[in-house]
């Protein structure tokens, strides 16, 4: 064994382990008034397959970034204390959840030995994530009532295609844009005085700016209209350093956004419920309201964990997991979690910055934005700052689909950033 | 890429601001929010603090189920004025909503313990409260309005010494545990419909079951405000204790009534006499004889001592009371009708509305040294620990009178009991004082309020009240046999 053992990663897991048990172990003396083994076994459980997975890696010899690990399961670990104080079977399922999510994540990152592949496969890739697209739109299920059709699936199984559509877009952008890079150099096309993005950058426009119409329109799917739409301008100022095309694509997403308030009953309700939740305090503006409230229940240091009462606010353990944080830790952990994301995304685009090649880079700076704008939007969502829409808390909330696409997206920045160090 | 990176950051930054926006700057107006679920869940699981009699019984209690939401309970619904009752839907009422911060806990803690608390989460259990009410007696004044003829009436009795109200009894009640959300319930909304039901049939109820008609019931006082007529004049020495009233009387007519100057009826005993003490005067009700001290004194000096004894101002009480009054318009006693306003308000007509609070307060005051006490319901406030965090402390409110007039008033209302309409109140071998008075109610063909107001006894004034029963004719025939249920009672030990 060479002496590349991860020892970084090592204090970083075992002290964030550590924090994360304290928690649930907070909460079930809270709740219990004992300590309940079964409150946080799940947990126990949990961190012992990421500290594997850490010794899998160090075994392994691999190098690269030491704090994307322990970020994501200091994250899901905050996440899994709190689904399991809120309601143990929700906690026991996610658990399960992450743990298949690290397995996910060291066989996308053993899969994935050489990065090249993915952008040769770049147009099948485009292909199963348009299927999915097309299948969602014809036979997409509403299970949450939210008037929104997302899941596909059948039998008590269900996943929710635009999960996983999200890292397979990234995957298919980066290797496409890499490839047209060199248009880059040349005059655009134009209409009359209009100048027009080259073809190769017009065509996968026109086709975003209609899945983000069609997500709009047809699934009536803010959330992930917003984040698909964001996660594409942002890919395409990267490769192209253009803020004109930028411009012209947030016009026109823009527009689509106003004819849809116009003429969509529900966006015109949500931006409205949005701009002044208070004028029906028990009606649509309730989930928000209640929300806020349980933030404010919270202040700087919270109820304590077990302790409050975040069972008031709809989808506590999703969309709104962050105000049941916020309400039973406080302020003091809920910047704390902002600040974990904002680590995460600086050390994504450090290592965009290292990569050895523009696909890498692409790619890299790609999949930390999907994390980045996800974030933004639900958390601006809960605290008003943008209209609510139903988008999860990456690694935080509950769902299986939401972990399975994230883990994915874990292990490629751990390939990347393998890769960044150089041939081991 | 940088500036993608940047452009990320500052969304995170922003979200960062936002969230102390809502957690600390608005935190207490949103915390605050009647639709904020948490108060009222915080509410069904405090431990409030007990009521108890002065001697330690129950009168409201709380029940904690294993699920940790609590049950209030009240032993003693009659008591409802009083208790009060707490729901979502009315919020908290009585000494619930007055003492609210020391049953739940809130108050009455040294900074230190409740930061403890706070820090550990250590359940909080609030502060129990001794009451001056006493069953006993409090049992005496609800037969007592029961006795006789079935109608709304209240009476409330309370230690002229100390102003300590011993029995507070308004009919019709209510039942205070029916009002009061029960958490432990497992139908909550059936509950909450259940208590909105419950209340509807209240509010619909012509009688008025959840008026506290012993601080907010505004009647007119009738006779009964000749004690402050007798207690103005001796103040003003216009007549000393052994005044003779001489009249002129035309013959009576078939009504027993005779003319009087300005065409105002008035009578006196059996109509025919033309001399009487100032004492029987009073005893026997002579309105002529009272119309004509108030002519002479003058309104300013009349209603200066009125005032005195705490007319036109809202006794300070733990429960929410109505304001005694003088007068409906400002300028009665002062504008066309001025001579016959002050000589009807004087015999105890005209405009006055008072509170039987009021008048049990005069009562208290002639038996007691002149001075009306300061009434009150809470005696002490104990922590769960035996600890006192509360003792009342009496309290000077208005000048009264002077303690030689009082004296004087208090020996002419124990004749008025010995010897006059009053002596339905009457117990051998123990001076009763008291006053009835029949409140006609003007125009209407309703059987006039039967009031009593009185004490036991002048030489040991330990009890004072006023007890009005609504329509139910003659004071002297049903409101003085009631009074003497009460005072049986406080004779026999109850206060």
């Amino acid at each position: 064994m060479r002496l590349s053992w991860r020892l970084r990663e090592t204090g970083l897991l075992l002290s964030g382990g550590a924090l994360v048990l304290c928690g649930a172990a907070i909460a079930s003396a809270a709740r219990r008034g004992e300590l309940v083994p079964a409150a946080f076994a799940p947990l126990l459980v949990y961190l012992a397959a990421a500290l594997a997975v850490h010794i899998v890696l160090s075994l392994a010899g691999v190098r690269g970034d030491q704090l994307l690990l322990p970020i994501v399961v200091a994250l899901s670990g905050i996440g899994l204390v709190f689904l399991l104080r809120l309601d143990p079977d929700f906690g026991m399922r996610q658990a399960i959840w992450l743990v298949l999510g690290l397995v996910i994540a060291m066989a996308t990152y053993f899969l994935t030995r050489r990065i090249a592949v993915l952008r040769r496969f770049k147009y099948s890739i485009a292909t199963v994530g348009l299927i999915l697209v097309g299948l969602t739109f014809l036979f997409g299920q509403d299970l949450n009532g939210s008037g929104a059709r997302l899941w596909l699936g059948a039998g008590g199984i269900y996943f929710q295609p635009s999960e996983l559509l999200k890292v397979l877009l990234v995957v298919f952008l980066a290797a496409y844009l890499d490839e047209h890079a060199v248009i880059l150099s040349r005059g655009a096309y134009r209409l009359g005085p209009v100048p027009l993005p080259p073809i190769p950058y017009l065509i996968p426009l026109l086709v975003m700016w209609g899945l983000a119409v069609g997500m709009l329109v047809i699934q009536r799917d803010l959330g992930a209209a917003l984040l698909f739409f964001g996660i594409f301008v942002a890919m395409l100022y990267l490769a192209s350093g253009r803020l004109l095309y930028l411009s012209v694509a947030v016009a026109a997403f823009a527009a689509a956004i106003w004819v849809a308030y116009r003429a969509i009953p529900i966006f015109q309700n949500r931006v409205d419920t949005w701009l002044n939740p208070w004028a029906q305090p028990s009606g649509l503006g309730m989930q928000s309201i209640q929300g806020l409230i349980a933030l404010a229940s919270g202040g700087l240091f919270g109820a304590g964990i077990g302790l409050g009462r975040p069972g008031y606010v709809p989808a506590v353990h999703t969309d709104f997991i962050l105000v049941a944080i916020g309400e039973e830790a406080g302020l003091a952990v809920t910047l704390g979690l902002i600040a974990l994301y904002a680590v995460f995304i600086g050390r994504g685009f450090r290592l965009a910055m290292r990569s050895r090649s523009t696909f890498a880079a692409l790619l890299a700076a790609g999949l930390v934005t999907v994390i980045g704008i996800q974030t933004f939007v639900i958390i601006a969502g809960v605290l008003r700052l943008l209209p609510l829409t139903g988008v999860t808390l990456p690694f935080v909330s509950y769902g299986g689909s939401s972990i399975v696409t994230n883990s994915v997206l874990l292990g490629l920045l751990l390939r990347l950033a393998a890769d960044a160090e150089g041939p081991a | 890429m940088s500036r993608l990176a940047l452009l990320q950051l500052m969304g995170l930054g922003a979200a960062a601001a936002a969230l102390g926006y809502w957690q600390i700057v608005r935190s207490p107006e949103l915390v605050a929010r009647a639709d904020n679920p948490r108060r009222l869940d915080e509410q069904w699981r405090t431990v409030r603090g007990q009521m108890f009699d002065r001697r330690g019984r129950p009168i409201a209690r709380t029940e904690v189920a294993p699920d940790g939401y609590v049950r209030r309970v009240y032993p003693v619904p009659t008591l409802g004025a009083v208790t009060g009752f707490m729901n979502p839907l009315q919020g908290m009422t009585g000494l619930e909503r007055a003492y609210d911060d020391h049953l739940a806990g809130r108050a009455g803690l040294d900074p230190r313990t409740a930061f403890e608390r706070r820090l550990l989460h250590r359940p909080v259990v609030g502060s129990d409260l001794i009451l001056t009410i006493d069953l006993d007696l409090q049992a005496a004044a609800e037969r007592a309005l029961a006795n006789g003829p079935a109608a709304p009436g209240a009476l409330i009795a309370l230690d002229p010494r100390s102003g300590a109200v011993r029995a507070l009894a308004t009919t019709p009640t209510f039942d205070p545990n029916r009002l009061t959300f029960d958490p432990t319930k497992d139908d909550w909304n059936a509950e909450r419909d259940a208590i909105a039901a419950y209340a509807a049939e209240l509010n619909a109820n012509p009688a008025q079951p959840l008026l506290n008609r012993t601080t907010q019931g505004l009647y007119p006082p009738g006779s009964t405000f000749k004690t402050v007529t007798l207690a103005a004049a001796l103040q003003r020495h216009l007549v000393r204790t052994d005044h003779r009233f001489r009249y002129e009387l035309k013959p009576p007519d078939r009504d027993h009534r005779t003319v009087w100057h300005n065409n105002q009826f008035v009578s006196c005993q059996n109509h025919t006499q033309r001399e009487f003490d100032l004492a029987h005067a009073f005893a026997y009700s002579c309105n002529v004889a009272f119309a004509d001290l108030g002519s002479e004194l003058g309104a300013p000096t009349y209603l200066e001592i009125a005032r005195g004894l705490g007319m036109d101002q809202a006794p300070p009480f733990d429960l929410p009371v109505e304001t005694s009054r003088l007068a409906s318009r400002p300028d009665f006693f002062t504008g066309d009708e001025r001579f016959y306003a002050i000589a009807a308000t004087a015999m105890g007509q005209g405009e006055m509305l008072v509170t039987p609070l009021q008048l049990a307060l005069i009562a208290a005051a002639m038996a007691n040294g002149g001075q009306p006490p300061v009434p009150y319901l809470v005696e002490e406030i104990r922590r769960p620990d035996g600890r006192i965090v509360f003792k009342h402390q009496p309290r000077r409110w208005l000048g009264g009178v002077s303690s030689g007039t009082a004296a004087a008033v208090r020996d002419i209302m124990v004749t008025s009991v010995s010897d006059g309409w009053a002596s339905g109140a009457r117990i051998a071998g123990a001076k009763i004082g008291g006053k009835t008075g029949t409140a006609e109610l003007g125009g209407v063909r309703t059987e006039p309020h039967a009031w009593f107001i009185g004490f036991a006894t002048a030489d040991d004034p330990r009890i004072a009240l006023a007890l009005i029963k609504e329509s139910s004719g003659m004071s002297s025939a049903v409101a003085a046999p009631a009074a003497r249920i009460v005072f049986e009672a406080a004779l026999g030990g109850a206060a």
